[in-house]
């Protein structure tokens, strides 16, 4: 066994991990502003390297490592892991889930990798030391921006709102709430330096500065959250004056920007039932195994919140193997403080604090809000969770070792790194092609909006299936052929969508527009029926329906549409105009001069109102 | 159990920190094989030592050293440029700072990227 070796893996590791921290949140492409697909494709291709890495460092041991004390950590990670390899493997959809899918499989490899090499003290203070350094540059340039120095053009895409180098005021904020935990902990850390201390307390003060200038209800919720169960685990955990001091900075901070915005409280969370009325309804058709992972992104449910998420995705058993993992956990953590404070392990007690009031706070926040789910900053939760456990394995030193060991000697281990290694680059291809894929995607998109359809259908051509966006490429591909007036390609890629993604954004309606160019009547008719099962308050669809079903002849259906459009849309004349041809085909006259009359009326006041 | 993974578990076994089924394959292999048991014993510095006691004057040396340890001033060895310092993070957060500022001053308010007023999202393709 090669000591050095070992040790260069371990650190080329940690080194991966570290950027990840770093860079994760700060990514973002300069050409198109594109914060999502860069972030994707770094993690993607960074836990990659963490998980070769790792293995390259088993190899060069000869096996494998887990403590005994581990594997009631482990177990429901690997557990989780199965289950949502299997559930993938027997969904339908799979392409179109395959990114969703790739997300949660990467989250639990860091998971399982932080709980094996990253417990401790030290190891958390470095990457705790990252993140905030992440936070800093993020909640200067969310300062920059709302002093309107930012110097892009997409300083005006969210209003006056913040958002940094996220692409999105809510992502933005729910990572400014878990720097809270991470901050304060670094200010609790008896090794810290004063003067970082200092730092520490300024940066606090931008994160609250940061969060009210995004205005908006689930960061906000978030943060509160956060420091709340800051100024619990803190003191609970780290029984001093020092700790009891950085919970009543949290409270403080919990409560002026609580009461900064309070209103929003009261206010936002009322649309909360009626979106998980709908994602109730979607769990229900499949309540023990879900639809898969990664299916939530097919359709248009955004179920903001992280329980509701997981059992439509893997089913309340899914759900059941997270409380599993995260009891199993907090469990873990509570008994290990009770060591570290016999043992008198100051450092091991703050950060065992600190990653357990992000857990609460983090698993509490996410369920009021989608902002949790997204890559970033979700992603933090696992390597951070993963660390908290491997820290919880250090109260129980010199418990006995599991090991997969290696059945060949050393000169046949280092034989088979060329094949890892190739194995590695073939892997890590993957997400460098989709990337480019994603740049194609927004060249196209620009194209689209400058109505120049040939150029953007080359475009969406380029876009490599698996990639994050290639159903939206079909669909905007099918969009750009109707658009050039060529109906019969653009069935073409709505077929090749639906056979990927069935029921993405309004592709039935559109489907429908494309079959009325072509004066295909009953499939027009179809495909708005269709639609109108998935978005019943689309009242485009209702015009389109009516107009469809009037040339087919079937007028009681046309009827229907068309009062359906004018429940939707009292005001709108069109409408009122639209049935009244329809009565006058169901010679229906008297009906017919009464809505013209209605229609008449309307647009007299409309016109009356005053403009803007 | 063949040798190669009884010499890349060996360590483990030396120390006392495998699990008791494990520890039994490998103590039957080494009841076995006498090339893995020889370099066994070899590799495990204290075997045969049983029952041995460190001479007196070991002790006190021993004692007299800890004795130092902890009345000796801290060693006042730079960590900036090690990989533990907090440097690097507080380094790596002001450059990168410095180059957003400094683009913020070069650039002034106005430069425009790619020509986007608005985020690209798939609902926008719509024409």
């Amino acid at each position: 066994m090669s000591a050095k070796m070992t040790s260069f893996w371990f650190r080329t590791s940690e080194t991966v991990l570290l950027v990840l921290a770093f860079m994760l949140p700060l990514a973002f492409f300069l050409q198109t502003y594109d914060g999502t697909a860069i972030k994707t494709t770094v993690f993607e291709s960074g836990t990659l390297a963490l998980a070769f890495a790792w293995l390259f460092k088993g190899l060069e041991r000869g096996r494998w490592e887990l403590p005994e004390s581990a594997r009631s950590l482990a177990l429901p990670a690997i557990a989780l892991l199965a289950w949502t390899v299997l559930r993938f493997a027997f969904a339908p959809h799979k392409l179109a889930c395959l990114q969703g899918f790739l997300k949660q499989v990467l989250c639990l490899l860091t998971y399982g990798i932080a709980l094996l090499e990253f417990g401790g003290a030290q190891n958390a203070r470095r990457v705790f030391g990252w993140i905030t350094a992440a936070a800093w540059v993020a909640a200067l340039y969310g300062l920059s921006q709302h002093l309107g120095f930012d110097p892009f053009l997409w300083k005006e895409v969210f209003g006056g709102r913040v958002f940094s180098t996220f692409g999105d005021p809510d992502f933005f904020g729910f990572f400014l709430a878990l720097c809270v935990p991470l901050t304060l902990t670094q200010w609790l850390d008896p090794e810290r330096d004063w003067f970082l201390r200092w730092v520490d307390v300024a940066l606090l003060g931008l994160l609250a500065a940061n969060i009210l200038w995004i205005r908006s209800l689930s960061p906000l919720i978030a943060f509160v959250l956060m420091s709340l169960a800051t100024s619990i685990f803190l003191p609970l955990f780290f029984p001093s004056k020092e700790g009891f001091k950085a919970a009543g900075l949290s409270l403080i901070l919990a409560a002026s920007v609580g009461a900064h915005h309070g209103h929003y409280f009261f206010g936002g969370l009322t649309s909360h039932p009626t979106q998980w009325s709908a994602v109730e309804t979607f769990i229900a058709q499949s309540p023990w195994i879900g639809h898969g992972p990664g299916s939530l992104s097919m359709g248009t449910l955004r179920p903001d919140c992280l329980a509701l998420q997981t059992a439509a995705e893997l089913g309340w058993l899914g759900v059941a193997l997270w409380i599993w993992l995260f009891g199993s956990l907090g469990l873990a953590a509570w008994r290990a403080h009770r060591n570290f404070l016999k043992q008198g392990a100051l450092g091991e007690s703050c950060y065992l604090a600190g990653l357990s009031a992000l857990a609460a706070g983090f698993l509490c926040a996410a369920q009021l809000g989608f902002d949790s789910q997204a890559l970033m900053p979700g992603w933090l939760l696992w390597p951070l969770a993963g660390m908290l456990g491997g820290l919880t394995l250090l109260a129980h030193r010199g418990s006995a070792i599991s090991v997969v060991p290696i059945p060949l000697g050393e000169t046949a281990r280092q034989r088979m790194y060329a094949p890892a290694l190739l194995a590695f680059a073939g892997l890590f291809f993957f997400p460098l092609q989709w990337f480019d894929s994603e740049l194609e995607h927004n060249i196209a998109v620009a194209d689209v909006k400058a109505h120049d359809w040939p150029s953007a259908i080359a475009h969406f051509d380029r876009v490599r299936p698996g990639a994050q966006s290639y159903v939206a490429a079909q669909y905007g591909k099918g969009n750009a052929y109707l658009a050039e007036d060529k109906p019969q390609e653009a069935i073409n890629a709505y077929a090749v969508l639906e056979a990927v993604s069935p029921d993405f954004a309004e592709v039935h309606y559109q489907q429908a527009v494309a079959y009325a160019n072509l004066e295909n009547w009953p499939n027009a008719v179809a495909s708005h029926a269709r639609e109108a099962g998935l978005h019943p308050d689309f009242v485009a669809n209702y015009v389109g329906w009516a107009q469809a079903a009037k040339r087919l002849g079937d007028l009681d259906a046309a009827e229907t549409a068309a009062k359906k459009a004018i429940e939707l849309e009292p005001n709108e004349p069109a409408h009122q105009l639209a049935l009244a041809e329809i009565y006058l085909k169901e010679k229906r006259v008297a009906d017919a001069r009464k809505l013209e009359k209605q229609a008449a009326q309307l647009r007299t006041e409309q016109k009356k109102k005053p403009q803007g | 159990m063949n040798c190669e993974t009884v010499r890349n578990i060996e360590d483990l076994y030396i120390e006392g920190r495998l699990t008791v089924s494990r520890k039994e394959q490998v103590e039957a292999h080494l009841k076995d094989c006498a090339a893995c048991s020889e370099k066994a014993k070899r590799a495990n510095p204290l075997s045969g030592l049983h029952g041995v006691k460190a001479p007196q004057a070991l002790k006190e040396r021993m004692k007299k050293l800890l004795a130092n340890l902890e009345t000796a001033a801290p060693v006042n060895k730079s960590k900036t440029f090690s990989v533990d310092s907090e440097f690097w993070p507080v380094a790596a957060s002001i450059a990168i700072s410095l180059i957003l500022a400094l683009l913020l001053a070069w650039a002034g308010p106005g430069v425009t990227s790619q020509g986007y007023e608005k985020a690209a999202i798939p609902s926008e393709v719509t024409p």
